[in-house]
């Protein structure tokens, strides 16, 4: 049989067709004219564009679950998912089909850096604003019958705060004298002062105690509400100093400070000790972070950690054996037998008065949904409180909810459909997400996800914009090589 | 043409098309890592590529 060949030759042109067909699939894909690609997994098969969440020991393989579902189960705090970026693109909206099985608290958000310290963190989910008998308003939630004028107010009392600023109150006191409070504070804190006849003056006593290699940098920052006034750096120690170093003051003053309140960020790392705050503000507080330090090399009798707060719900974590001990929380108590472990205070009293904290051995982190004082009398609120995975929104009386958050829609049977959009870097190739679920693992719960779409967004282009990106791109690859 | 001949060179243009193709994209993805791999696994490819090239080097002549 002879094949003519008029129809030989079409047919030998079809493999070649076919290979340029891929070439220019891939071309389009890569950068699709509408400028929007769509990347979606239900975690049964493999994509090629999103890994299922890690770690393996918080998370359960992706696929079948024992319970019948499809998908993967969170079972501890963070979690990280991965996503390789197919192209040049602006923005994602991140879709996720969840299902939260004892977690009250949910936030999703974008590792900024490799380091994974930097997090663009948002609010997801929260059981407590899935009821009606909340409204959502232009900036936040209040409850039914609550005037959304409610949230623009200064009066921080039955207001919470989730990822959002609130207003911030004109504070001012009288001209008081300086007083100087002993303490021990570890690293990082964050106070809030209320400024003197017109005057901010914080002296704060350092001392590095060199247990890493390397002199340590702390930063001093100041706020009014939250425009940056100063930012001082200054090196507490040398760079080849390996015992304790010398204690020494660094003040901060803002003159004519108008009323307000005012935040000094005194950022470093564990290595850095407050041994004393001296100030004239009447009025200060710290937090939500306050880590009392030990007193090894500085003094020979330990250091309680004591301080007055209206938190609801405290973590004590230590690092060293010689920080577990018996913790309370107004008459609250919880023995922190364990290094490396979160223990919780939750109170369920009605006050609304500071009660104090007391860690008789210091050598203990607190982190609450409160402030801190370290005087009885200076205790004061900077602002709401922040709204944690155990505020209980009946029982504290809260009113409105300063956040950007919005509710997911339902999709029955405990499901729910969230959606988040980030801004992308453009030269990140991969991203890499964190959910967060506070305290699952202690309140054994879990959070199911049955699909997660990524959908990528740049500006739509015209034909010519379009030939113009590819060209880039090829040039780009050029000089490459 | 005959059938057979027809058919061998059939063959050669897929394998040749086919090879081309890889090539191309790896060389592709070489130069702008992620452009190709996440769309076309090259690898998986691969062994369909090599079973092309031995077939038509067994049918040659």
């Amino acid at each position: 049989m002879r094949i003519p060949r008029y129809v030989a030759l079409p047919l030998f042109v079809i493999p070649w067709v076919a290979a340029l067909v891929m070439v220019v699939w891939i071309i389009i894909n890569r950068f699709p004219p509408n400028g929007m690609f769509v990347a979606t997994t239900d975690f049964t098969h493999q994509s090629a564009f999103i890994n299922p969440f890690l770690p393996s020991e918080r998370v359960t393989s992706p696929g079948a679950q024992p319970e019948g579902w499809l998908g993967q189960r969170i079972t501890g705090d963070p979690t990280y998912m991965t996503a390789r970026v197919p192209g040049p693109y602006d923005s994602v909206t991140v879709e996720m089909e969840f299902r939260p099985v004892h977690q009250p608290l949910l936030e999703f958000g974008l590792v900024k850096d490799a380091a994974g310290l930097e997090l663009d963190l948002a609010p997801f989910y929260f059981e407590g604003l899935v009821s009606k008998s909340w409204k959502r308003v232009s900036n936040g939630f209040v409850r039914n019958g609550t005037d959304a004028s409610r949230l623009l107010n200064s009066d921080t009392r039955g207001l919470a705060t989730w990822d959002a600023s609130a207003t911030m109150p004109l504070l001012s006191d009288p001209a008081s004298p300086s007083i100087e409070t002993p303490v021990s504070l570890r690293g990082a804190h964050d106070f809030y002062l209320i400024p003197s006849n017109g005057l901010l003056d914080v002296t704060l006593q350092l001392q590095d105690a060199n247990r890493s290699r390397g002199g340590s940098v702390a930063v001093f920052r100041v706020f009014r509400g939250e425009d940056e006034l100063q930012r001082e750096v200054l090196d507490t120690s040398g760079s080849r100093d390996t015992r304790m170093g010398k204690v020494f003051d660094h003040r901060v003053t803002v003159k004519q400070a108008a009323p307000g309140v005012y935040r000094v960020a005194f950022q470093s790392d564990d290595d850095v000790f407050i041994r004393s705050i001296k100030t004239t503000s009447q009025h200060w507080v710290v937090g939500p972070r306050l880590n009392f330090g030990d007193v090894v090399g500085y003094a020979t009798t330990t250091m309680a950690g004591v301080a007055w707060t209206t938190s609801r719900h405290v973590v004590a974590e230590t690092l060293h054996a010689e920080g577990q001990q018996v913790v309370l929380l107004g008459d609250k108590k919880v023995n922190v037998a364990r290094t490396h472990e979160a223990f919780r205070l939750d109170r369920d009293d009605s006050g609304s008065q500071p009660v104090t904290l007391s860690a008789p051995k210091g050598d203990i982190r607190f982190v609450g949904d409160g402030w801190f004082a370290l005087r009885p009398e200076a205790y004061f609120d900077p602002k709401p409180k922040r709204l944690t995975d155990a505020t209980d929104l009946d029982a504290e009386h809260i009113n409105g909810i300063l956040t950007s958050y919005t509710a997911p829609d339902e999709l029955g049977d405990g499901w729910y459909r969230a959606k988040q959009t980030f801004t992308l870097d453009p030269s990140l190739d991969r991203l890499r997400f964190v959910l967060s679920a506070p305290g699952v693992l202690s309140r054994v719960g879990a959070v199911d996800i049955r699909r997660v779409n990524l959908t990528y967004h740049r500006e739509a282009l015209t034909f010519s914009g379009w030939i113009d990106l590819v060209h880039r791109e090829i040039v780009n690859a050029w000089h490459r090589l | 043409m005959e059938l057979s001949q027809f058919l061998r060179r059939f063959l050669y243009h897929i394998t040749a098309a086919s090879c081309v193709l890889f090539v191309v994209l790896a060389v592709g993805e070489y130069l702008v890592p992620g452009v190709v791999l996440p769309f076309v696994d090259l690898v998986d490819v691969a062994p369909f590529l090599l079973v092309l090239l031995g077939l038509s080097i067994l049918s040659s002549p």
